[in-house]
């Protein structure tokens, strides 16, 4: 008869089961230390990055935050801007999204201006969940979550809250190994999501477009709390831009009457700069990666162009570097 | 009883009234099985087999079929020039294709007197739903497993150790490889016009790798789980990309159906014991009849075809290409394998254009721009999210191969070092299960 020992459920349970869950979990813990204490804070470039600069940048420079969503981000280059900014643009995110960054600013810096793009649609998806993750412990940033309907209870546990977005994490992490002199500069970053290429892209969104007009209409749940904002703060000076679309973005448009008097409304706030009048038609096709994002020649024509725009207003003075 | 009434509620829990229908095929079945097992009368058995069958079938045809033949008669009154039939687009009952095919084996096999009536309606509706297997299978035979319904639960150690590592690779396979991989091939397929040959010909290789890992993965975890709870169900997949033949692919993929088919359809129609042209026709018969199965589509027919197709061709030139590999000198050896391994690979790969296409234009479509050699630069390749998507893409590649390749001598399969690495691997890489398991849908 066969007298090795016979394992019991209570040697699965204690010698297999019990070590393994303990290891996975220590696993689990130690990767989201990593990501979250070496990852992000390293990978300036990546949204997550920004984010967290954002949140825990406690240096006295006295630097024009730019907000916006991925159009905010590969139009402005401070390079060209010719005054000392960062760029926090976050790719997909909605107008909340972009004023609860806003808020997070001018909470600890009201005296700095602020740059806000302007977008001519109200979406209410904010992009890429892994951008805020890290950071639900902010009330703003989880205002932000709940507003995608995003904010899983699962965010909130270390451990397993970045499951499905270490990839994300990874990959900036790997993109900011090769830095780019030439395409990153203060959160500027001009590369689009999809590596495809130039021209399908810009013609099959100019199609696109020409199939559906575009039609504006307001959000006013997120009007409102752009009003909140500018109330709230009221000694800091919010400058709203449009950076280009192309010019066949507003071909056949509908109700543009209504994006006159959205405008209007934010200029009645005396904090309030409005800068909307780039001449679409100055940018080439060559400028443009689909019809709404500008390239890096659009954002060096464009930061030129807003660089002569931005030194008529005294209020930028002390942010001016040429 | 409490398998039963899970089984019940885990199927209910996606669409409750549904649940009729599997009442349905199981009361059809069971009585019908009664009624052919106490009939002496010959000609009352194969009726009673008939109508049973021809129920079965129409469950199919109503739920899975309608709107499809339905589609097909308009193009015909369409040429007549009469009214168009409306179209009525049911929703297709998840594992209809699998359950109606449980029981149909189990009617047809009392009908041969190939299995034992089973009298127990609660084992026999156990067999029918049994949840690891109810919604892609592997598609069972009752006297596989309901003789495992009426032993008794025995713990072992090994039995529980091998599950665990089952049901983890398994999640490995899905939500690492299977889903990784389909964000590369969704995007492509979904944006042919903006991508050159390369990328399409990467997309396609990546499809034949994504639906093994999605089907196999389900297939490890459906097997791992019914083993944990002491059943054995049948194997579905034995590495079918290392097949040297087309023949050898059918012995190796989606075995439980190959099996069916074979013994449902293929032998019936005469097998391989016919003339030349009755074996190429019982073939291609059951080919199209498992194309059918898969969906309603016609490139699903189509791609059933070409399988019936790359098989006759391969039986009829298998002495041809042996004497040109001998010529070669590579028979036998290493050289010859791999040479049948990577054609047979590029031969399925290229037919699993027509099942992923969403019609016979866009599979067209993907075959006219890898033949127009479309060579637009390397770095288009690095779609989605750029060059460390490819990476990772190639690294759960390699990592699936290694795990493949284990050596046995270190056991490693059954360790938990195993299950601790894939649950690692899944959590730093893996994708969060937004993609459904592909063979769900049939």
């Amino acid at each position: 008869m066969d007298t090795t020992t016979q394992k019991t459920p209570k040697d699965y349970f204690l010698k297999v089961l019990l070590p393994s869950i303990s290891v996975l979990i220590g696993i689990a813990l130690l990767a989201d230390l990593w990501v979250t204490e070496s990852i992000i804070p390293k990978a300036e470039t990546s949204p997550t990055g920004r984010v967290y600069r954002l949140l825990n940048n406690s240096t006295t420079e006295k630097q024009i935050p730019v907000f916006g969503s991925s159009r905010a981000r590969c139009s402005y280059n401070p390079k060209f801007m010719g005054i000392n900014a960062y760029n926090y643009g976050v790719d997909g995110v909605s107008l909340i999204g972009t004023l609860s960054l806003a808020r997070i600013h001018c909470e600890r810096s009201p005296d700095v201006p602020v740059i806000i793009n302007l977008d001519y649609w109200f979406w209410k998806t904010i992009g890429d969940v892994s951008t805020f993750v890290p950071f639900t412990s902010n009330k703003h940033i989880a205002y932000t979550l709940d507003s995608g309907k995003l904010n899983s209870w699962h965010y909130r546990i270390y451990g397993i809250r970045y499951f499905d977005l270490y990839s994300e994490y990874f990959r900036h992490s790997f993109k900011a190994l090769f830095p780019s002199s030439d395409s990153l500069f203060n959160g500027y970053d001009y590369e689009m999501g999809k590596h495809v290429p130039t021209i399908a892209a810009l013609n099959s969104s100019i199609e696109l477009r020409k199939e559906n007009p575009f039609e504006f209409k307001p959000e006013p749940a997120q009007v409102e709390l752009l009003e909140k904002l500018l109330i709230d703060f009221p000694q800091t000076t919010f400058l709203f831009i449009k950076a280009p679309y192309h010019h066949s973005f507003l071909e056949d448009a509908k109700s543009m009457n209504g994006y006159s008097d959205y405008i209007n409304q934010i200029k009645t706030h005396k904090n309030v700069i409005v800068i909307d009048d780039v001449n679409d038609k100055d940018y080439s096709d060559s400028s443009f990666s689909n019809n709404i994002h500008v390239n890096r020649k659009g954002a060096k024509q464009f930061g030129i162009w807003l660089n002569a725009k931005l030194k008529t207003y005294p209020q930028l003075k002390d942010y001016q570097t040429n | 009883m409490v398998l039963l009434a899970a089984s019940i509620y885990f199927y209910m829990s996606w669409k409750p009234e549904y649940v009729f229908l599997l009442g349905f095929c199981t009361v059809l079945n069971y009585y019908s099985a009664i009624l052919i097992h106490n009939e002496s009368r010959q000609n009352y058995r194969y009726w009673y087999l008939v109508t049973s069958v021809l129920l079965n079938l129409s469950v199919i045809v109503v739920f899975k079929y309608l709107g499809f033949f339905t589609e097909i008669i308009n193009s015909v009154l369409a040429l007549a020039n009469a009214e168009p039939l409306p179209i009525i687009h049911l929703l297709l009952p998840v594992g209809i294709s699998f359950y109606t095919f449980h029981t149909m084996s189990y009617t047809i096999d009392v009908y041969k007197n190939e299995t034992p009536v089973e009298k127990h309606f609660g084992y026999f509706s156990l067999f029918v739903s049994f949840w690891p297997m109810l919604l892609a299978g592997p598609i069972e035979r009752s006297n596989h497993l309901i003789p495992q319904f009426r032993k008794k639960f025995v713990w072992d150690y090994e039995r529980i150790m091998m599950a665990t590592n089952r049901i983890s690779f398994g999640f490995f396979k899905k939500m690492v490889v299977a889903d990784r991989l389909s964000m590369y091939v969704n995007e492509v397929y979904a944006n042919l016009d903006s991508y050159g040959t390369l990328p399409i010909v990467i997309a396609a290789i990546f499809f034949s790798i994504q639906i093994y890992c999605d089907f196999s993965g389900y297939c490890d975890i459906a097997i791992g789980v019914a083993m944990i709870i002491d059943f054995d169900l049948f194997e579905n997949f034995n590495r079918p990309y290392t097949a040297t033949s087309i023949k050898d692919f059918w012995s190796r993929w989606h075995m439980s159906l190959s099996r069916w088919f074979r013994d449902y359809v293929y032998i019936p129609l005469g097998g391989n014991r016919v003339s030349e042209g009755n074996k190429i026709r019982n073939l291609m018969v059951t080919f199209l009849v498992s194309g059918l199965w898969h969906g309603a589509n016609f490139t699903y027919i189509f791609w059933g075809a070409l399988h019936g197709v790359y098989q006759v061709i391969g039986t009829y030139t298998e002495s041809f290409r042996a004497k040109i590999r001998t010529a070669l000198g590579i028979e036998g050896k290493w050289l010859g394998n791999a040479q049948q391994t990577v054609v047979t690979f590029l031969l399925v790969t290229f037919a699993w254009i027509f099942f992923r296409a969403k019609s016979f234009d866009h599979a067209f479509q993907i075959i006219g721009k890898i033949a127009a050699v479309d060579y637009r630069g390397i770095g288009e390749v690095m779609i989605g999210k750029g060059p460390f998507q490819m990476l990772l893409n190639l690294l759960v590649i390699v990592l699936l191969t290694a795990a493949a390749k284990l050596p046995v001598k270190l056991n490693l399969k059954y360790s938990p070092a195993f299950i601790i690495a894939c649950w690692a691997i899944v959590l730093l890489i893996g994708e969060g299960g937004s993609e459904d398991f592909i063979y769900f849908q049939f």
